[in-house]
């Protein structure tokens, strides 16, 4: 197939703002494709060479882009960034640049010049892609250039929005899906069927070239194949516990929804791989993660889901999502595992060694789960029950966002409940953290009472309790525990410092529900810095005056630094300045 | 199986640098009449065109014709670890389908790699109307291009009146080369019309700076916006070919 087809066929559609318009002409184009060709022409028009969990992009820069164009055409550097500067469009600076080119190729000097063909365009650009090693720039930018030397204006166009990753059609995986349906099974309606083997395969290509070469009885054998990720199942979303029973029947489980970055891992033998929410493969990023999977998986070939989590290497507590991002960088790997250690908070199990799950119901590969999934310190099967009132709903909600959650996902128990692939349906439902105040002050608390660290803290202390002053009934209510920020240093004088007012007890005017492993006369205050204050079920700091049965929380609390030597445990911040800056600040957050 | 001892080895790794400049992998045809290449870069500007004869060789086998592909950095850094007192063989192991570059000197040593699956042996070589051909000195050629890089990125050689004139310009200046047969650079030259045309030059520079190293003179056929060709004569026999699209307009 001559790729000037595909190259007019994206300026039609480019051209049109009509949905029905644009699947007509994606039929139309699918109706001018050699079987074989499919494939690739799909993938195209999507501005990918292949399915994102392959992690293969073409990722050519607008400088090497430019470089390219100038070797092809022969048209200065300073000229072709100038009209990129002025259309801001590197297809249309490459058209423009094709259209006046002085540089000729060898090519038209050997006889009859052929056209590009689609095959030799995805061929070179799957070469870009693949390009590594010192002289990778050169190998990219000969090809490229190469390309556009065969290339017409309008062809030269869209190679160089599909190498800069701009391609833009607007054709989503479900345009691309209704036009299949339409062109290869006669009806929309058997859009289903094709869905099907998109969400377990995630490869539209794949599925394409399945559907034109085998029609409907080749997507009916597509399977759930363990180093190919399905497209995760996703959670609607309902305001309340009422609200989210009533959907679910009356009775559901709920889980625990924490605050990372969600990953199906797939292990095949000893051959572990991590995708994203996204499909992105990103197993180099997470070695821990891998190592974990050997560790607790006791299944040869498995595919689960988990949310992996930021946790502070000392005290196990869960760090902000934000730290987890450092995880994603491209070098030292090595450094950011050590600094941003994480914990597997396993949710799902979607198939165990030859065993597709995803037909079986929740409470069904829960229990399969339970048997393939050895829990560890840094691996843990997600905290749950089944809940038939909106009260347990709610507590448990609670305890979900004490324990550094950011709410919880509601889970249908029925015989229906199957794992949906690439589906957002009413089988999950989640329930957020709808009230969230953003901290941008630092407060001063009192130590009231201390945790023994483990590991590296071990015989000193690991965290501190904290407390908030409450003026009017002259007590200290506690509003957080705190094992961040402190420098070695601090740690090996903290018992130093707080011994003196070590008690056997906790202290009458000290209101606390959690358990200290040593409590302190209220004496000393240290300024801490948090994220953002929460409802919490067991802190004390102004227990029942927002919420009923809930205090408020000082979210990933960490020590500035500063010890208030200069302040007596009375004038530590109040739990009333806490309220307010609760208020204050107080926000609905948008739901993700 | 073929095989062929390789006579001097600093010139042998010349040649290899040489193609290097235009591509880094090549297919390599091995028949009765000796080693052949024909490749076009990856922009599709330069192709280069490598015709070593048997006798170039100190000892030649070959039983039949072989097309093999091999990385050129990777066959040069096997050749790096020679000296000039040893004898170097290259052979094509069929059993093991292996490249295998045996070294023989105070003792013999065996490195053996894969070739690559890929072929790709260019059959066409460009034809054009060549107007006037020129015979300088490789060293006055580079230093030409050298020259002219100072001020552009584009030369425009013209050869008329028995003599070659290159040009480099830009908006920072100009630089214009003469080279006649008065001063010595120039050793024969045949104008049957007057041609000019103008090339890029980036990989033009890495041809004539690594030529330089392998062959004393180059030919050079110029036409009007017609690829430039340039003939190397190899020492101890054989011929290196590159051509070079023009700018055109």
């Amino acid at each position: 197939m001559k790729f000037k087809i595909f190259a007019e066929f994206c300026n039609r559609i480019e051209a049109t703002t009509k949905r029905l318009e644009m699947i007509d002409l994606i039929v139309d184009l699918f109706k001018v494709t050699p079987v074989n060709e499919i494939k690739w022409l799909v993938n195209l028009l999507q501005g990918k060479l292949h399915p994102d969990y392959v992690g293969l992009e073409i990722g050519i820069a607008d400088k090497l882009a430019l470089r390219g164009i100038e070797r092809a055409t022969g048209i200065s550097l300073k000229k072709l960034s100038s009209w990129f500067v002025e259309t801001g469009d590197l297809g249309l600076t490459c058209e423009k640049a094709l259209r006046i080119k002085t540089q000729s190729s060898l090519l038209s000097f050997l006889g009859k010049e052929e056209d590009l063909e689609l095959k030799e365009v995805y061929n070179g650009l799957d070469k870009i892609a693949r390009a590594s090693g010192k002289k990778s720039q050169d190998i990219k930018l000969d090809i490229l250039a190469g390309l556009l030397m065969k290339a017409s204006p309008l062809e030269g166009k869209y190679i160089l929005r599909i190498v800069t990753g701009r391609l833009r059609l607007g054709v989503a995986d479900a345009t691309i899906l209704e036009a299949l349906a339409l062109h290869f099974l006669g009806s929309r309606d058997q859009r289903i069927v094709l869905e099907r083997a998109y969400n377990i395969s995630s490869d539209l290509g794949l599925v394409a070239e399945t559907v034109a070469s085998k029609g409907l009885d080749g997507l009916k054998e597509f399977r759930v194949h363990p180093g190919i990720p399905l497209r995760p199942m996703l959670a609607q979303r309902l305001a309340s516990p009422e609200e989210i029973l009533e959907k679910m029947g009356g009775k559901c489980a709920v889980e625990y929804k924490y605050d990372g970055e969600r990953m199906q891992i797939h292990k095949v033998g000893d051959n572990v791989s991590i995708f994203s929410r996204r499909l992105e493969n990103i197993t180099f990023h997470y070695p821990d993660v891998v190592k974990l999977t050997k560790l607790h998986v006791k299944a040869d070939t498995a595919i689960f889901e988990a949310e992996c989590v930021a946790v502070e290497p000392e005290t196990g507590e869960l760090r902000p999502f934000q730290e987890l991002m450092h995880r994603r960088r491209k070098y030292g790997i090595q450094e950011a595992l050590r600094e941003y250690p994480v914990s597997l908070m396993v949710f799902e199990c979607l198939f165990v060694d030859g065993e597709d799950l995803t037909n079986r119901s929740y409470l069904e590969r829960r229990e399969v789960l339970g048997k393939v999934l050895s829990e560890g310190e840094r691996t843990k099967i997600v905290e749950s029950e089944i809940v038939s009132s909106p009260e347990e709903m709610e507590n448990f909600f609670l305890r979900a966002i004490e324990d550094g959650c950011e709410g919880l996902i509601a889970k249908d128990i029925s015989e229906k409940s199957i794992y949906r692939a690439g589906k957002r349906e009413f089988l999950w439902i989640k329930l957020k953290r709808s009230y969230m105040s953003k901290m941008i002050e630092p407060v001063d608390l009192v130590i009231v009472g201390a945790y023994y660290g483990k590991g590296k803290r071990k015989g000193i202390y690991g965290a501190l309790l904290l407390a908030s002053y409450n003026s009017e009934e002259d007590v200290f209510e506690t509003v957080c525990k705190c094992g961040t920020g402190f420098t070695d240093e601090d740690l090996s004088n903290l018992p130093k410092i707080l011994n003196p007012f070590k008690m056997e007890s906790r202290h009458a005017r000290v209101r606390a529900e959690l358990d200290a492993d040593v409590w302190f006369v209220p004496s000393k205050v240290i300024e801490v810095i948090g994220d953002e204050i929460t409802l919490s079920p067991v802190h004390t700091c102004a227990k029942n005056s927002v919420r009923e049965d809930a205090g408020l929380a000082i979210r990933f609390p960490r020590f500035t630094g500063r010890y208030r030597d200069d302040k007596s445990a009375e004038q530590a911040t109040t739990t009333k300045e806490i309220i307010e800056m609760y208020n204050k600040q107080l926000k609905k957050i948008e739901e993700k | 199986m073929f095989s062929f001892m390789i006579e001097d080895i600093g010139l042998f790794k010349g040649i290899l640098e040489s193609i290097e400049a235009v591509v880094e992998e090549v297919s390599l045809k091995v028949n009765q009449e000796g080693i052949s290449t024909r490749a076009v870069d990856l922009a599709k500007v330069a192709l280069v065109d490598l015709m070593l004869p048997r006798d170039f060789f100190a000892k030649f086998e070959c039983e039949k014709e072989y097309l093999v592909t091999v990385d050129l950095n990777e066959l040069r850094t096997r050749l790096k670890r020679t000296s000039s007192s040893d004898t170097v063989t290259l052979r094509y192991n069929t059993e093991l389908s292996m490249v295998e570059v045996i070294i023989q000197g105070v003792s013999e040593r065996i490195f053996r790699f894969r070739p690559l699956e890929e072929e790709f042996y260019f059959e066409k070589i460009p034809t054009a109307p060549y107007e006037a051909k020129a015979k300088i000195l490789s060293k006055v050629f580079l230093n030409t291009i050298l020259d002219a890089e100072i001020v552009s990125s584009e030369i425009i050689f013209t050869l008329k009146d028995n003599t070659v004139i290159a040009k480099g310009a830009s908006e920072s200046g100009e630089v214009i080369t003469k080279i006649d047969s008065e001063q010595g650079g120039l050793l024969d030259i045949d104008v049957q019309n007057e041609a000019s045309s103008k090339y890029k030059l980036d990989k033009l520079k890495d041809i004539a700076a690594k030529t330089s190293k392998i062959s004393d003179t180059v030919d050079m056929y110029l036409g009007n916006n017609v690829p430039l060709k340039l003939d190397f004569t190899i020492p101890g026999g054989g011929k290196l070919t590159y051509y070079l699209a023009p700018f055109i307009g």
